[in-house]
């Protein structure tokens, strides 16, 4: 093969050999054993790291940059910080110091009036500055076509709800009181860019200017004030402001505690724990395939030794070498991380989002090339230091190695992960955690392949057969299975992890695209209302979703106590239930609450059951077994508290203060009314006036803008979790192959040899299914019982979620891959032993 | 009592690279008696390694035909009865010399493999080096440890493929020697292929192969 490619002056004198020529011929050399496939492994895994490295460097910026935007914005700031008293001095400096931008909100609990009736309105009202990001959408018509706005009604005007204004029987032009003070309807309220914080309530809200409420001596229930901060303000200034200000709600994306944080932190780690994986399994096939890949190459050097290359020349050679290895597994991944990337963008921006756009950031890249080269490197310098090391004589006889060598191919692997660990790591308890459930999984190993093997062995030496041959062969050639388990070991560990935490955080993030929540939220509808919303949902091609049931109460005595003489400090839950609340039924527990304290089954015939929201049942200082007396039209109903709950995120938004454990309504004599979603088409929206125009006084909310855009975010989560477990799949196939292709190549001379003994087929069969049923239930067992310590803990620190333990789907997932990767190495080695003696032996190097 | 061997109008044909076939044997013949010791001989490339190959069953036959007997009975498969020396010695690097040489005998699951295996280290004079790794033994100690490997399982017919090509002659001819008194001890047929003539004049007969033809 050589004799092609030897370039004239090899045959020169030895001295006057130079590098250039002895670089050139290598590289021709190595190209050819390109060709032949010889550098598969190392070359795919090194394209694979780069091509996903750049990719998301190119990428991921501009996603991530798109989405922390896309969900601040939600917030309508950067903080939000809210109190229901006056503010203080040093918070009003506070804001001073530490906003670029600020704007004041006061939310008054007050009356309006007009055309004759009257209405209790939560009016929120706010400055010039308002809103600081995002836009106001308000309605002029009787169709609810959404108007953009950048600023809040001006002075002497107001915006009300649709059903606010329907309520009090006026239309956009007409004229409200606000005690002395009139204000014009200049606008139907639809969205506030703050709204999401607040939550959707049944209550009638309106949205005025500060400057109308002037003069007028009412107090606010609520004060607000939104601030876009200084780049210097830290985290820790904010829970300093949080811990000296006790009462004080603060809502900032620094303090990660933003509507749908957790969801994007969560898809943060899991794409951190997964770069961090894909990089591991990135070093074990280099790891794995580091031999096969440096054999050859020192075949060569030590031909070109014994033909007048001098040692002095080797780094020279070796560099040359590595740097075309380099180029030939970067160039083609740096050109389709480029194509894909700019695919991707086209994609986004066609079907999700018109303004997304990448972030050419070639340090980034530059970053991700340094990164692949220092891993390479250091994965195979024990090799390049063998080969600087060792005499021509070594090398073709392919010598075992000296102790520094030893020692140098043990540390270079702990320095890669080191290397690994520092650039990687942005989560230190997430990583500590893999890299502890790792560390563990290698201890067992070890101790278990030596036990299992030196029992085995001890057990069956008297019996003879394939599988007393196999277990002894494999004790007697531990240090060559040994990297094998090892690394199955550690990638089975990695991608059960990956496979558990991947189906979970997708399931928590399906949970939040909020399938079973409609585009419009109907908040209070008596039956005919909600029998016309469905229907009108049907006709134009849209879908009613489950409507809850409702009585409006009143709770009047606490213990037989009046409400407002009961021994509790003033409180939010207090003043509201002064007014009406929805008293739901239920015989079941609903499944988006979480009952804290009693039982749902508790019977107690005289009095029926009621469970209560925890905040209420602690702001009012209840007690398990209180009796709560409620004014339902002209019924009054005792309840006697015998659980309390608060809200389970991730399934029905429809949630009660108070829920009442029965099948039958509380007093059929009293009007029922519903809670509810409908789902319309966008024609459907664009005739949501006729509705309005039917049934007047049906409350309901247009949330198309916001539910789209949070399943615009949430769908592009899932995308981006489904893109890292495609390269974490290839990573893992490509793993599983190396780790197939260096037991074979490493097993061709035992392999030729056994043939030669004479070795039959049902002997071959069953020793190679001893041989790979080890060589796959160690490693993946060690890998089950590490997932099982550790994944309540990373699930815990990583992701803030508990782990509920589906031991079934684990350990079915960890059967798949033994089977698969069982079934792989059997198949291919079974072609092996079909193989002529005379090739096995002749192609084992 | 060893294998009797009868070759009759064996050929193999090989394609090159460049798409042309070589016709590497034309139609050999050759008998082989229980307990006799041939030898094969040829310039390289000849295609002697490859009749080796053939006659050993570690190579499919294209045409003719290869009987095997064995007290009279006629045998299909000589892998279980036949003992392998081949140039490269062909030891397993992460055994030791004990463990290379018991490794047939393990395979058939025989008890006392390791005792055995040091008998047969003991005829080639490596009992000393018994428990040394191979990587750390000399070529002729190599080889040596190859000879008792293909002696262990008392084999019936032992082929030897240039087992001293990689030798100096002094060490070749006492490996030689040792693999000679091993097969008549116990009357193992024995068919070596080699390129030193001197050697190949210590067997029973010499065959030469030339052009694909085989003549005694």
């Amino acid at each position: 093969m050589m004799d092609d490619y030897i370039p004239k002056d090899v045959h020169k004198p030895r001295s006057t050999l130079s590098s250039t020529s002895a670089s050139w011929l290598l590289t021709k050399i190595f190209f050819v054993q390109v060709r032949k496939g010889k550098h598969l492994i190392p070359l795919l895994s090194l394209a694979l790291l780069f091509l996903y490295l750049s990719l998301t460097s190119v990428l991921g910026q501009g996603v991530d940059k798109y989405l922390n935007h896309n969900l601040q914005t939600m917030l309508g700031a950067d903080t939000q910080l809210s109190v229901s008293r006056d503010w203080h001095h040093d918070e009003i400096d506070w804001v001073k110091t530490n906003a670029v931008e600020h704007s004041y909100i006061e939310s008054y609990d007050i009356t309006l009036s007009g055309n004759g009736t009257y209405s209790h309105t939560k009016l929120k009202a706010v400055g010039q500055t308002y809103p600081l990001n995002g836009h106001i959408t308000i309605s002029t018509d009787q169709q609810l076509t959404p108007t953009l706005m950048s600023t809040g009604p001006k002075k002497g005007e107001v915006w009300l709800e649709p059903h606010l204004a329907r309520a009090l029987k006026v239309e956009v032009g007409d004229k409200v009181n606000l005690g002395t003070t009139t204000l014009l309807v200049s606008g139907l309220l639809l969205n506030e860019p703050d709204r999401i914080i607040q939550g959707y309530s049944s209550d009638r809200r309106a949205l005025v200017s500060e400057q109308s409420l002037q003069g007028l001596n009412i107090q606010p229930s609520e004060r607000q004030v939104l601030i876009n901060h200084t780049s210097t303000l830290s985290p820790a200034i904010l829970q300093q402001l949080q811990t000296s200000s006790a009462d004080m709600r603060v809502v900032s994306k620094l303090l990660n505690n933003y509507p749908m944080a957790h969801a994007w932190q969560r898809v943060q780690n899991f794409m951190g724990l997964i770069s961090f994986v894909i990089v591991l399994l990135t070093c074990l096939c280099l790891w794995l395939s580091q031999r096969s890949h440096v054999e050859p190459i020192q075949s060569v050097l030590a031909v070109m030794l014994a033909n007048g290359v001098t040692h002095k020349q080797i780094p020279v050679l070796v560099l040359t070498l590595i740097a075309c290895i380099l180029l030939i597994s970067f160039l083609p991944a740096m050109a389709l991380a480029l194509i894909l990337a700019v695919v991707i963008e086209q994609l986004v921006q066609q079907n999700m989002f018109e303004t997304f756009e990448l972030m050419w950031d070639m340090t980034g890249v530059g970053q991700a090339l340094l990164m692949s080269v220092v891993l390479y490197g250091l994965l195979t310098i024990p090799s390049w230091v063998k080969l600087l090391k060792s005499t021509v004589r070594d090398l073709l006889e392919k010598r075992e190695s000296d102790a520094v060598t030893f020692i140098v191919s043990g540390l270079c692997p702990l320095l890669s992960l080191l290397v690994v660990v520092l650039i990687n790591t942005d989560n230190w308890v997430l990583t500590g955690l893999l890299l502890a459930g790792l560390g563990v999984c290698l201890i067992m190993l070890l101790a278990l392949t030596w036990g299992l093997l030196g029992l085995a062995n001890r057990f069956f030496a008297n019996k003879g057969g394939v599988v007393a041959f196999v277990l002894l062969l494999m004790k007697q050639r531990l240090n060559v299975k040994m990297v094998q388990i090892l690394a199955l070991g550690l990638s089975a560990t990695l991608l059960l992890l990956c496979l558990r935490i991947g189906q979970d955080v997708n399931s928590a993030l399906e949970r939040a695209l909020f399938e079973d929540q409609g585009n419009v939220f109907v908040t209070q509808a008596d039956l005919a209302q909600k029998q016309a919303m469905e229907a009108f949902a049907v006709k134009h091609g849209g879908e009613a979703k489950k409507f809850k049931a409702f009585q409006s109460a009143r709770v009047t005595h606490i213990n037989d106590v009046v409400l407002s003489e009961i021994d509790a400090p003033p409180s939010d839950s207090r003043t509201r239930l002064e007014r009406n609340i929805n008293l739901h039924w239920q015989q079941d527990q609903p499944d988006n609450i979480k009952v804290v304290e009693g039982s749902w089954q508790y019977e107690r015939q005289d009095i029926p059951a009621i469970s209560m929201e925890q905040e209420v049942f602690e702001e009012l200082n209840l007690s398990m077994g209180d009796i709560i007396t409620m004014q339902i039209g002209n019924h009054s109903q005792k309840f006697n508290i015998a659980t309390v709950h608060h809200y389970r995120s991730g399934k029905d938004s429809i949630t009660f203060w108070f829920v009442v454990h029965q099948v039958d309504v509380p007093v059929p004599s009293e009007q029922t009314l519903y809670m509810g979603s409908v789902d319309l088409s966008q024609e459907g929206l664009e005739h949501l006036g006729e509705i309005w125009q039917a049934h007047p006084s049906i409350r309901m909310l247009r949330v198309e803008e916001l539910l789209s855009r949070v399943r615009g975010t949430i769908e592009t989560f899932m995308y981006l979790m489904l893109a890292y477990g495609f390269f974490i799949s290839l990573m893992s196939n490509l793993l599983v192959i190396a780790s197939i292709q260096t037991h074979l190549q490493r097993d061709k001379l035992k392999n030729g040899l056994l043939l030669s003994f004479g070795l039959s087929e049902r002997q071959g069969r069953n020793m190679l299914i001893v041989e790979w049923a080890i060589l796959t239930i160690v490693p993946v067992a060690c890998a089950l019982a590490s997932v099982y310590l550790f994944i309540g803990q990373i699930y815990q620190e990583g992701f803030g979620f508990t782990y509920r333990p589906n031991n079934l789907m684990l350990f079915l997932e960890a059967l798949t891959i033994v089977l698969v990767i069982a079934f792989g190495g059997i198949c291919l080695s079974r072609k092996q032993l079909k193989q002529s003696v005379t090739n096995l032996l002749e192609q084992r190097g | 009592m060893g294998i009797k061997l009868d070759v009759s109008r064996l050929d193999h044909t090989v394609q090159l690279v460049n798409g042309n076939q070589l016709h590497l044997l034309k139609a050999i013949s050759m008998a082989v008696e229980p307990g006799e010791q041939i030898a094969i001989v040829g310039a390289s490339g000849s295609g002697k390694s490859t009749l080796l190959s053939l006659l050993a069953g570690l190579e499919n036959k294209q045409h003719g035909r290869i009987d095997y007997q064995h007290d009279n009975q006629q045998l299909n498969e000589i892998n279980h009865v036949s003992g392998f020396v081949f140039q490269h010695f062909h030891l397993l690097p992460e055994l030791n010399a004990l463990q290379n040489v018991a490794l047939p005998l393990l395979l058939r699951g025989e008890k006392s493999a390791e005792e055995r295996a040091l008998e047969k280290l003991r005829i080639v004079k490596m009992e000393d080096q018994a428990l040394q790794p191979v990587t750390k033994l000399s070529g002729g100690e190599q080889q040596r440890v190859a000879i008792a490997r293909a002696l262990c399982s008392e084999p019936k017919i032992i082929f030897a493929d240039e087992p001293t090509g990689n030798l100096d002659q002094s060490t070749a001819e006492q490996v030689f020697e040792h693999m000679q008194i091993g097969a008549k001890q116990s009357g193992t047929t024995m068919v070596v292929v080699t390129h030193d003539l001197n050697l190949a004049a210590k067997l029973d007969k010499i065959y030469h192969l030339e052009n694909g033809e085989l003549r005694l």
